[in-house]
C-alpha cells in the first residue's frame, strides 16, 4: 500500500462530528453495528454474503473467502431531518466507522482484528426558560456510545463449510450533559452537569456458512447477552466525583441468511437478524420502552468482471437493497416505530483489482408523525477503502 | 494500464474532495430545539428558587489596631455624646533651630462638611507624646491630654463647597518643635453632630496639608513643609441597639454573619446566591442618606480562634437613600454547599474601610424576619443518572 492510501485512511479516520437522533437518548443509544459498505449497499444483507475482496465482520465465517492480506476502513455520513408535531430540526454527522485487518494463512485459516462502533448516542434538545424574568436556555445532550475491538479467527475445514469466531472487547463512554445557560452579562451562573459512564466487558460471536450447492450460501450468527461493568463519574462546574460502580446487560443477537448466485452475474442475498433488546438492563433495572428488534434485509449485486484488463465500467459492481426493522425504542405511548431503508451502491477497483473503493447511498424513514408523534427522514452515505496484497508468498 | 491509473487518480482526487465537503457540511453547529422532547424520559433540571435562608448567627468583628493612614481624608467629628468623636493628627518634621520665623500658617483644604445650616469651630492643638501614648494604649481620648490650643477657627462654608484655610499658628510654639511634632484637629466639644473633612497628604500637593513659613520679613512663603504622616482616629460609644451591628470604616468595625445551609443538597449547582442586608437609616454617620458600599468575604477559619478570610470579595452598594443592599455571593455559597469549604460564615466590612469615617448599621434582629439578613438561592438540581 502506498502513502496515498495511508493518507486517505487517516483522513477517513480523523473526522468525527456531532449529531444523531433523539431516540438515542434511551438505553445505550441506537445500534450502529454496520456491516461493510458493500453489504450496506445491498440492504445490509451480510450473514450469508461473503466476498473474496471485502472484509465483513458480521459473520466471521465469511472471512475464509479472503485470500490476501487486507485492510479496510470505512466512514459514514449521516443526515437526519426529524420533526414532531410542533418542531423540526436537522442534524448531520460524519463518523469514522471502524477498520478491519485480516491475514489469511492458507488452508482455509485466517485471523483478523478490527475496531467497530456498536451503539451511538447523539442527541441534543434545548428549551427557552426563565427564572425571575431572567431568560436562559435549558438543554440536555447525549454523546458517546459503545465500541467493539474484535479478534476473529475463521476456518474452512472442508470446501463448503466455514466457521468463525470473534472475541470482542466492548468498551465505551456514554455521556449525558445538562446545561442551564445564561447570558454572559447575567448575574446568574450557568450550570453544567455531566454524567460519564465507562462500560467494558467481553463478548463473543459465533458464525458459520455452508454452501450446499455452488450457487447457494447459508449463514448463521449468534452472540450471547453479556454483562458489562460500568464506572460512573459525575462532573459539575465546581466538582467531580465517582459514583458507585454499576452494570450494563447487553442483549443477545442471532441471525440467519441466505444468498444465491444467479448465472455468475447477480448475487441475491437476504438476512433475518434478531436482537433481544428487552434483555437490556442498566444497573439491574430494565430499560423502559424497549422491544426486541428483528431486521429483515434483502439485496442484490451485479457481479463485476474480475479481469483487471477489462473495460473499467465492467469492473464496477452495482448493488441495490432494502431493509425493514422496528426500532428497539418504543414511542411514549408504547407503540413501535418502524424503520425502512432503500440502499444502492457501487465499487471502484483500483491497483488492478487488488484494492477497492466502495460507496453506498441509503434513504430511510423512521417513525410516523401520525402514529408516533416523531418522524425521521434519514440519508446515509458510506465510503470504504479496502487494500490488499499477498503476504507469506514465496519469491522464487 | 495507463487508462486505469488515470481513472484511479481521478477517483482518489474526487474522493478527497468529497470527504472534505462532507466534513465541512458536518461542521455546522447542531440545531437545538425541543423537537422530539417527548421521547426523552429524563427530567431536565431547571433553575428554581429555594426558600430563603435566614440568619443563624451574627456577631461583631473588631480589629485590634486599625490604621487610617492611607486615607485620602482627615476628619473631625463630634457625635451626640462625648465618647463619639473623630479627630485627626498631622505630624511634621522638626523645625531647624536657626530659623528666624516671622509667622507660620497651617494650610488645610476642606473638601466637605455639614456646616450648611450652622457654623462650628475647629481647633488645632499641639500634639504631644501623652496623646500618642493614649492612642497606642487604645484608651479613650481625653481632651485634657491636649490642652494647648494653637488656633481655633470657624467652619462656615456650605457643605458642598470646598475651601482652603490658611490658619496662623503661634510662632514660638512651632519654633520649639525639636522632634517630630504636629497638630490635632478636633471640633469644639460644645458642638454636636457636626463633621468636617480635610484632604490628607495622600492627595496632590496643592490639596495636602502643609506648613507655610514666613521668615526675615518676607510677605511671601519662604518655605513649605509637608507632613511626615497624617491620619484620623475614631472613638465611638458602645452601641445600645441589640438589633443592629455597625460597619465602621474609621474604627474598622466589621461583622460576621452565618447561615445554616445544611438543608441544601451537596450536588445542586448554585446559579445565584444573593445576600440581602437591611441598613439602618437613623444611627449611621455622618449621614445615613449618603452612599455606603460593603465588601463580603468568606471566613476561612472559626472566628472564635482567629480572624482569617479569603481575599476575594463581592461588593454591595447602598446608594443614596437606599436601605437594602443585595450582594451576589454565588461562588462562596457554592463552595459551602458542595463542601469544598467549611462554612464559618461571611465577614462583612465597609468597602472604604480605612479610607473614610463612615459608619452604617445593619439589622441583625433574629426576631424580625422582615429586616433580618437572608440568603436567596437559585439552584439547579443535579442531573440524575439513567437507571
Amino acid at each position: 500500500m502506498t502513502y496515498r492510501w495511508i493518507t486517505l485512511f487517516i483522513g477517513l479516520g480523523l473526522h468525527h462530528l456531532f449529531a444523531g437522533s433523539i431516540l438515542s437518548s434511551q438505553g445505550i443509544g441506537l445500534p450502529y453495528d454496520n456491516p461493510n459498505v458493500r453489504s450496506m449497499g445491498m440492504g445490509f444483507a451480510s450473514i450469508a454474503n461473503p466476498s473474496p475482496s471485502r472484509i465483513d465482520a458480521v459473520n466471521p465465517a465469511g472471512m475464509t473467502q479472503i485470500s490476501t492480506t487486507t485492510l479496510t476502513i470505512q466512514s459514514v455520513f449521516h443526515t437526519n431531518k426529524y420533526k414532531d408535531t410542533e418542531y423540526q430540526s436537522r442534524s448531520n454527522y460524519t463518523n469514522f466507522d471502524g477498520f478491519h485487518f485480516i491475514v489469511p494463512f492458507g488452508k482455509g485459516l485466517c485471523a483478523a482484528f478490527g475496531l467497530k462502533p456498536v451503539t451511538r448516542i447523539d442527541y441534543k434538545i434545548a428549551f427557552a426558560d426563565q427564572i425571575e424574568s431572567e431568560e436562559y436556555t435549558k438543554s440536555l445532550k447525549g454523546s458517546g456510545g459503545v465500541n467493539r475491538f474484535v479478534i476473529n479467527a475463521a476456518w474452512a475445514p472442508v470446501d463448503r463449510i466455514s466457521i468463525g469466531v470473534g472475541v470482542s472487547y466492548l468498551m465505551g463512554r456514554l455521556i449525558e450533559e445538562s446545561r442551564n445557560q445564561f447570558n454572559a452579562d447575567s448575574d446568574y451562573t450557568s450550570s453544567h452537569d455531566r454524567i460519564s459512564t465507562h462500560a467494558n466487558g467481553l463478548n463473543w460471536t459465533l458464525g458459520m456458512q455452508i454452501r450446499p450447492y455452488r450457487s447457494w450460501t447459508l449463514g448463521a450468527i449468534y452472540s450471547p447477552s453479556v454483562h458489562l461493568d460500568t464506572q460512573v463519574d459525575f462532573y459539575q462546574i465546581f466538582s467531580s466525583s465517582a459514583l458507585d460502580p454499576g452494570s450494563l446487560q447487553y442483549p443477545s443477537t442471532y441471525g440467519i441468511g441466505i444468498s444465491y448466485t444467479l448465472l455468475n452475474t447477480v448475487i441475491i442475498a437476504a438476512d433475518f437478524q434478531k436482537t433481544q433488546w428487552e434483555q437490556l438492563q442498566i444497573n439491574g433495572a430494565d430499560v423502559l420502552r424497549t422491544q426486541n428488534s428483528h431486521r429483515i434485509s434483502m439485496g442484490l449485486e451485479k457481479i463485476a468482471s474480475a479481469d483487471p484488463y477489462a473495460n473499467y465500467l465492467k469492473r464496477i459492481p452495482l448493488r441495490v437493497g432494502a431493509l425493514i426493522q422496528p426500532c428497539y425504542i418504543l414511542d411514549p405511548n408504547g407503540e413501535s416505530l418502524s424503520e425502512m431503508w432503500a440502499t444502492f451502491g457501487f465499487g471502484f477497483p483500483v491497483f488492478h483489482n487488488t484494492s477497492h473503493i466502495d460507496m453506498m447511498f441509503g434513504i430511510g424513514k423512521r417513525g410516523s408523525l401520525e402514529k408516533n408523534g416523531l418522524e425521521e427522514d434519514l440519508i446515509r452515505f458510506g465510503l470504504s477503502i479496502t487494500g490488499g496484497e499477498k503476504w507469506f508468498r514465496r519469491k522464487y | 494500464m495507463e487508462r486505469n491509473e488515470y481513472t484511479m487518480k481521478t477517483i482518489m482526487f474526487s474522493l478527497s474532495l468529497l470527504i472534505l465537503a462532507l466534513t465541512l457540511v458536518s461542521c455546522t453547529v447542531p440545531e437545538s430545539n425541543p423537537a422530539g422532547a417527548a421521547y426523552v424520559d429524563r427530567s431536565i433540571p431547571a433553575v428554581q428558587k429555594t426558600n430563603s435562608i435566614y440568619l443563624k448567627e451574627a456577631e461583631p468583628v473588631y480589629t485590634d489596631s486599625p490604621s487610617n493612614a492611607s486615607s485620602y481624608y482627615l476628619y473631625a467629628y463630634n457625635g451626640a455624646t462625648p465618647d463619639d468623636r473623630v479627630q485627626s493628627v498631622i505630624l511634621f518634621p522638626p523645625v531647624v533651630d536657626s530659623l528666624a520665623l516671622d509667622s507660620v500658617k497651617l494650610v488645610l483644604h476642606q473638601s466637605a462638611s455639614n456646616a450648611e445650616n450652622w457654623a462650628f469651630s475647629v481647633t488645632a492643638r499641639l500634639w504631644n507624646q501623652e496623646w500618642q501614648d493614649a492612642m497606642d494604649a487604645g484608651e479613650v481620648f481625653q481632651d485634657e491630654l491636649i490642652p494647648d490650643h494653637i488656633r481655633t477657627w470657624e467652619i462656615t462654608e456650605d457643605s458642598t463647597g470646598a475651601a482652603t484655610y490658611s490658619i496662623p499658628l503661634e510662632t514660638e510654639r512651632v519654633e520649639n518643635w525639636q522632634d517630630t511634632a504636629g497638630v490635632v484637629l478636633m471640633i469644639d466639644p460644645a458642638e454636636v453632630n457636626v463633621y468636617v473633612r480635610f484632604d490628607s497628604k495622600q492627595n496632590t500637593d496643592d490639596l495636602a496639608p502643609r506648613l507655610d513659613f514666613y521668615m526675615d520679613g518676607d510677605t511671601v512663603v519662604t518655605e513649605s513643609v509637608s507632613p511626615v504622616s497624617d491620619t484620623y482616629y475614631v472613638r465611638k460609644p458602645e452601641s445600645l441597639r441589640d438589633d443592629l451591628l455597625f460597619l465602621d470604616n474609621g474604627a474598622h468595625d466589621r461583622m460576621r454573619l452565618e447561615f445554616d445551609l445544611s438543608d441544601i443538597p451537596e450536588d445542586v449547582t448554585i446559579n445565584l446566591a444573593q445576600l440581602v442586608l437591611f441598613a439602618d437609616t437613623l444611627e449611621s454617620i455622618p449621614d445615613h442618606s449618603d452612599y455606603y458600599n460593603v465588601n463580603v468575604y468568606r471566613l476561612t477559619e472559626d472566628y472564635a480562634d482567629t480572624l482569617a478570610y479569603n481575599a476575594s470579595y463581592s461588593t454591595g452598594t447602598l446608594d443614596t437613600g437606599e436601605e437594602i443592599t443585595v450582594i451576589t455571593v454565588t461562588t462562596i455559597v457554592q463552595g459551602w454547599t458542595s463542601s469544598t469549604y467549611d462554612n464559618y460564615g461571611f465577614l462583612i466590612k465597609g468597602f472604604n474601610e480605612g479610607l473614610t469615617m463612615d459608619r452604617r448599621g445593619f439589622y441583625v434582629d433574629l426576631e424580625d424576619s422582615t429586616r433580618m439578613p437572608r440568603l436567596d438561592l437559585y439552584v439547579t438540581p443535579a442531573l440524575a443518572s439513567q437507571d
